[in-house]
Formats: C-alpha cells, structure tokens, sequence
C-alpha cells in the first residue's frame, strides 16, 4: 500500500462522513400542519372576540395546540427516516423542547399572569430559534430569513403593547410558517 | 525503511467500495440501500456484494423494514465494524506521520 493510496482512503474516508453527515430530511409536513392551524385558530378567535365570546377563546386554542402537537409528535415517531444521523434526533429533541416551552407559555397567557404581547414575545423568540436551527440543518434560506422575521416580532412584541398582537401572530404563521413549509415542499419535488 | 506493515491493513476495508460504505455508516445511525447506492455511485449488484461481505463479517447489520408497502432494507454499521474501521483509520494516519 502506497502513500498515495493511504492519503486517498483517508480523503475518501473524509468525503463519505462528509456526505452522510449532509442528508437531512425536510420537516415540511411540520411546518404546513402548524402553518394552517395557527392562522385558523386566529380567525376563530377573532370571530369569538367579535361576538364578545372571550371566555371560550381559550377552547380554541386548547382545542388546535393539543390535538396539532399530538399529531406532531406521532409524526415524529411514525416517519421511517431513510437516512437517520445524531444530528436528525437532535432536531427533533430541539423541537420538543420548543413545543414543552411554548405550552408553558401558552398555560401562563391563559391564567392571566403574563400579558399577551409578553406571552406572544417569549413564542416568537422560540419560534426564530428553532428556525435558525432548522435552517442550518437543513441548509434551508427560506427557514433562516423566517427565523430573523421571528426575531424582530419578538422584538416589537417586546416593545408595543398591542390588543391585536394575537392577530399579527396569526398572519405572521401563514408567512413564516406555512409559507416556508410549502416553498420547502416545492423545492423537494 | 518505511514502517509500513500490511498485517495492520484490515483486508476487508482494504477494498475501496467497502471503506467507503462503512465510512458513510460510521457517520449515521442507520442508512438504507439506495441512500447508499446514491451517494456511493455502486451499481446494485456490486454493492449487494460488498454489503453481504461486510454482514458475514459481522461489520454491519442489516435489517428489513416497509414504508407502506414498499420493502426498505437499513444498514448501521456494528460494534465490531465501527472498531475495525477506527483501527484502520488509525493505521493509515500512522503509516502517512
């Protein structure tokens, strides 16, 4: 065996850890499924809001935050991975831990002990890191600018208080999430 | 004199096709037969082979799975075959210091 070869083996080496250590396998079906939910929580909350129905408002979203993270996390468990790699289950651990946050959030907005552009703040900032963390995993631009457009609500939501925060939220979700899932969906095919 | 020993050269890395899938299996947990083939450039039959060699030497583990109906066969590189490989490597990186 040569110095040629042995110098070679160790780039071929090199290049097959490389390549294996590159497959990621988009989590699109994530993003579409909270993309759509959130916005049409939204509606519903403005339309209760309209009718002066407060008070159920919380329903709502109870009724789209569980059964949407159910679905996620059966998701999770039931996609057969054709190339599964450390960094694939650390994503998903990443977004666990950011979907358990997000329910403590969402719990203290609903017992009125933090107010709702603080509640929608803390949601932001979870959101544009998880982001930024699935676009450089991904290697995914789309997922990256969504995660700066999360960081800068948070910061206005940190600074404004605003009765229809809520709302932006909503809309901002079409954009930055359901949007990013679909683009993600189509720049597969 | 080079120190160069060929007992030290595991013979079944030794082949290129071989070191390369258990290179792309040292760095996943698992990986199945046409992420492999892809990203190997092996034609089926050459690497159904190559595979076979590595599970008879007990380097890779192999088991069947379906996604709908469609059979898909994973590989993950074993104990013993993640050993061998480090040891090769180590090999190498002294022949060439």
């Amino acid at each position: 065996m040569n110095e040629e070869r042995r110098i070679d083996d160790l780039l071929l080496i090199k290049q097959m850890v490389k390549e294996s250590q590159g497959i990621f396998n988009s989590s699109k079906s994530y993003f579409i499924l909270w993309g759509l939910a959130i916005p049409i929580a939204t509606i519903i909350t403005l339309i209760f809001d309209l009718n002066d129905l407060d008070g159920f408002i919380y329903i709502v979203w109870l009724g789209t935050t569980i059964p949407c993270s159910i679905t996620s996390f059966i998701l999770g468990i039931k996609s057969k991975r054709p190339h599964k790699t450390t960094f694939t289950s650390l994503y998903g651990v990443v977004w666990i831990s950011i979907g358990i946050a997000n329910l403590i959030v969402f719990t203290f907005l609903f017992s009125n002990s933090l107010p709702l552009h603080y509640s929608l703040a803390f949601l932001s900032l979870l959101l544009g890191m998880g982001y930024i963390v699935g676009g450089y995993m991904q290697k995914s631009k789309i997922l990256k600018i969504a995660a700066v457009f999360w960081y800068i609500l948070a910061v206005v939501m940190f600074l404004v208080e605003n009765y229809y925060s809520g709302y932006i939220m909503g809309i901002a979700s079409l954009f930055l999430t359901f949007l990013p899932g679909v683009l993600m969906s189509n720049s597969d095919e | 004199m080079s120190d160069f020993d060929y007992k030290k050269i595991d013979s079944l890395l030794h082949s290129r096709i071989r070191l390369a899938v258990v290179s792309f299996l040292s760095a996943c947990e698992e990986s199945d037969f046409t992420t492999i083939k892809k990203k190997i450039g092996a034609s089926d039959g050459n690497l159904t082979t190559h595979l076979r060699k590595l599970e008879d030497a007990e380097y890779v583990l192999m088991r069947k799975d379906f996604i709908g109906r469609k059979p898909i066969t994973y590989y993950k590189l074993s104990p013993k075959g993640l050993d061998a490989f480090l040891k090769y490597v180590e090999n190498l990186k002294k022949f060439i210091q």
